[in-house]
C-alpha cells in the first residue's frame, strides 16, 4: 500500500515536471500568436489592443508575398528531388550487393553530420564556379544535399524492417521487379516516405544558414525576410507570419494524425 | 527409389547448390508425378527451403537443371515460371484487402475483370471463406490467412503449387485440421504440389509420397507405409517414427532366415533371404510397438530384461527395458491393453516376431 503511494507521489512529480518542460518549450512559440495581434507598430508583449493590419500585411504586401511563395516553391521541389534520390538511394543500400555498403551510408548521412556553415561554405565555392548563387536549380540542389540524409534515415528503417517474403510472393505470383515495387513495396512504405518528406519540406522551408551564403541578391526566402525584418526593426509582422505557420503546422499534423487512422479502420 | 506412378511433370536433375563453403543441396535428383503431393522432409538445415527456393526461382542452382513440364525453367525469372507457392508465414500482402490479394495474380496476368471475380469467388469457396472479400489480412486469424494464401496460389490454375511449412505457426488441433483440408483440395483439384516440412507426422498423413533429406541429399523416397516400414537406413528409421536400433554378427543362415550374436550374449532370429556372409556385422531397425511382453509367447525372440523406465503417453505407454549391461530397448503398448501394469525396476521377458526386423544398410 506504502509502496503503492510513493509510486503515485512520484508520478505526480514526474507529470509536474514533463508538464513544466513542455510550458517551456511551447510557451514562447505560443506566444507569436497574441503578439501579431497588437497595434503597435513594434513587437509588444502584452500586445496592446486588437489589429488584424500585420496578419494583413504578410498577406498583401509583396514584400512577403514574393519570399513565401518563392520558399514553398523551393520546399516542394527540394521535397520531391529529395524524396525520388532517397529513396532510390535507400534501396540501393539496403538491398542491392554493393561492397562498402556502411561507408555509403555513412556518406549519405553526412551532411547531417557536418556543421551547415561548413557545407555551406563549401557548396559556396563550387556554385560561384558553375554560375548557380541566387538560382532556383542552386537553392534546390543546396537543399536537397541536407534532405537526403533524412530521407534516408526514414526509408533506410523502413526497408530493413520490410518483410521480404511479400516481394518474393510478389514476383512468384507474376509481377515483374518494378510492378512488384509498385503495387507492393512502395504502398507499404508510403508511411514512411509522406514522414521522410515532412521533414524534407520544413528542413527546406526553415533552413536559413545555406540561404545566407547562396541566395545571392535578387531572391529572397521567408526565413531570410523575417530575419531581416527582425535585424531591421521588429517588426508585428514577423509575429503574424509565424502564426500562419504555426497554424499551417498543426493543420498539417492534425491532417496526418486522421490519414494514419482513416489507415487503420 | 520408387519412381513416380505417372509421367513426371517436375524433374530436378542432379540440382546443385552451394553458398559459399557450405553445400545447402547436393545432386539432388527427383521425379515428381503429374498430379502427385511429394513432400520433402527433413531436419532444418536439410536442404529442403534451398530445393523449394530454386524451383520458384528465389535461387539459382550452382549446378544441375529444373525441368517443368519438360522444358528447364532455370534460367526463367520467378514470375515466368507460373508457379504456386504457399509461403511460411503467409506473405499476404498487408495493404490489400482479401480480394485483392487473391486478385493479384490474375491482375498481373491481365485476366479481363469478370473472368477475376468468378475465379477469385471460386478459389474463395474452396478454401470455405466466401463473403470475406473485403477483409484485411491482420483482420484474419492465423488459419483464415492461411487458407487466403492457398487460394491466392491456386487462383491462377499453376500445374505445380508449392508449399513451404504453411502450417508452422498454426497450434496442433488446427494443423491437424488444415492437413486434412489440404490433402482434400489436392484430391478435388489434382494439382501437382511440392510440400516442404520436418513434421513426419503431417508428411505421414498427407503425402502420396515423401523424399527424406538429410544434409542435402535425399536418403529415402517412398510412400508413407514403406518408408515407415521399410526404411533402408537409420537416419530414415530414426527421423520417421522411433527405432530401436540393433547389431549383431550373422552366424547363420538357412531358409529360415539370418541368426545373428548379439553382444549381449543373445541369439537373434531375423526373417532375411539374401544371402549374407558369416561373420558380417548387420545393423537392424525394430519399431518399439513391435514388442511385447513374452510371458507365454511363441515368438521367435525372447529376451530377459528389467524395466527402467515407464513413461505414459495417453494412447499408449513407452517402457525402456535394459537387456543386459549396456543395451536398452524402447517398447510401446496401447494403454487399453488389458492386464497388470508392470512397474519400474520388474524382471520382465519382452518378444518379437523376426519379421519385424528391418535391415539397414
Amino acid at each position: 500500500m506504502n509502496h503503492e503511494q510513493k509510486l503515485s507521489a512520484g508520478k505526480i512529480f514526474l507529470g509536474g515536471l514533463v508538464t513544466l518542460i513542455f510550458i517551456f518549450l511551447v510557451l514562447p512559440t505560443i506566444l507569436t500568436v497574441p503578439m501579431s495581434f497588437t497595434e503597435t507598430r513594434y513587437l509588444a508583449f502584452p500586445p496592446k489592443g486588437f489589429s488584424l493590419q500585420w496578419h494583413q500585411q504578410f498577406l498583401t504586401d509583396n514584400k512577403w508575398i514574393e519570399p513565401t511563395i518563392f520558399s514553398l516553391k523551393l520546399a516542394s521541389i527540394t521535397t520531391v528531388v529529395s524524396l525520388i534520390i532517397g529513396t532510390m538511394a535507400s534501396l540501393a543500400l539496403v538491398r542491392g550487393i554493393l561492397p562498402g555498403k556502411r561507408i555509403l551510408h555513412l556518406f549519405f548521412l553526412s551532411p547531417m553530420m557536418i556543421p551547415l556553415i561548413v557545407t555551406a561554405f563549401a557548396v559556396y565555392g563550387i556554385f560561384a564556379t558553375f554560375r548557380l548563387i541566387g538560382t532556383m536549380p542552386g537553392m534546390v540542389i543546396a537543399h536537397t544535399i541536407i534532405g537526403i540524409p533524412y530521407v534516408m534515415l526514414v526509408i533506410t528503417a523502413n526497408l530493413y524492417r520490410f518483410d521480404l517474403s511479400l516481394e518474393l510472393a510478389a514476383r512468384n505470383l507474376g509481377a515483374s521487379a518494378l510492378k512488384t515495387f509498385m503495387y507492393v513495396t512502395l504502398p507499404l512504405i508510403k508511411p514512411g516516405i509522406i514522414a521522410a518528406g515532412v521533414f524534407c519540406f520544413i528542413e527546406s522551408l526553415d533552413e536559413l544558414v545555406l540561404v545566407l551564403f547562396l541566395i545571392g541578391t535578387t531572391k529572397m526566402t521567408l526565413p531570410l525576410r523575417m530575419f531581416a525584418e527582425i535585424e531591421f526593426r521588429i517588426s508585428p509582422t514577423v509575429a503574424a507570419a509565424s502564426t500562419v505557420f504555426i497554424i499551417a503546422a498543426i493543420g498539417t499534423i492534425i491532417a496526418l494524425s486522421f490519414i494514419e487512422k482513416g489507415k487503420k479502420q | 527409389m520408387s519412381a513416380p506412378t505417372k509421367d513426371p511433370i517436375l524433374q530436378l536433375i542432379d540440382l546443385k547448390k552451394q553458398f559459399g563453403d557450405v553445400t545447402a543441396v547436393d545432386n539432388v535428383s527427383l521425379d515428381i508425378g503429374d498430379g502427385e503431393f511429394l513432400t520433402l522432409l527433413g531436419p532444418s538445415g536439410s536442404g529442403k527451403t534451398t530445393i523449394l527456393n530454386m524451383i520458384a526461382g528465389f535461387e539459382f542452382p550452382t549446378g544441375g537443371d529444373v525441368i517443368l513440364q519438360e522444358q528447364s525453367i532455370n534460367s526463367l525469372l520467378p514470375e515466368k515460371r507460373n508457379i504456386g507457392l504457399v509461403f511460411q508465414n503467409y506473405a499476404l500482402f498487408p495493404h490489400m484487402n482479401v480480394y485483392d490479394n487473391i486478385a493479384f495474380p490474375l491482375k498481373m496476368r491481365k485476366f479481363p475483370k469478370n473472368d477475376i471475380q468468378q475465379k477469385v469467388e471460386s478459389a474463395l469457396e474452396l478454401v470455405q471463406l466466401q463473403g470475406y472479400e473485403t477483409r484485411f489480412p491482420k483482420q484474419l486469424s492465423g488459419g483464415q490467412q492461411q487458407r487466403i494464401a492457398v487460394a491466392r496460389a491456386l487462383v491462377f490454375d499453376a500445374p505445380l503449387l508449392l508449399f513451404d511449412e504453411p502450417l508452422g505457426a498454426l497450434d496442433k488441433k488446427l494443423r491437424e485440421h488444415m492437413q486434412l483440408e489440404l490433402k482434400h483440395i489436392h484430391t478435388k483439384l489434382n494439382r501437382t504440389m511440392v510440400y516442404v516440412t520436418h513434421d513426419q507426422e503431417e508428411a505421414l498423413v498427407m503425402s502420396d509420397r515423401i523424399a527424406v533429406m538429410n544434409q542435402g541429399r535425399i536418403e529415402q523416397v517412398g510412400p508413407p507405409d514403406e518408408l515407415y516400414d521399410k526404411p533402408t537406413n537409420s537416419f530414415v528409421a530414426n527421423f520417421i517414427g522411433e527405432s530401436n536400433f540393433i547389431e549383431g554378427t550373422v552366424i547363420e543362415q538357412n531358409h529360415e532366415g539370418l541368426t545373428l550374436q548379439h553382444r549381449e550374449g543373445l541369439k537373434i532370429k531375423v526373417d532375411w533371404s539374401e544371402p549374407v556372409q558369416a561373420g558380417a556385422s548387420i545393423r537392424f531397425c525394430l519399431r518399439p510397438e513391435k514388442i511385447f511382453f513374452a510371458d507365454d509367447s511363441n515368438a521367435q525372440n525372447c529376451i530377459n530384461g528389467i524395466i527402467e523406465e515407464v513413461i505414459y503417453v495417453g494412447e499408449t505407454k513407452r517402457y525402456m527395458i535394459r537387456i543386459g549391461e549396456t543395451e536398452t530397448i524402447h517398447m510401446r503398448e496401447m494403454s487399453t491393453r488389458i492386464g497388470r501394469g508392470r512397474q519400474k525396476g520388474e524382471n520382465v521377458k519382452i518378444g518379437w516376431f523376426k519379421e519385424s526386423l528391418r535391415k539397414l544398410e
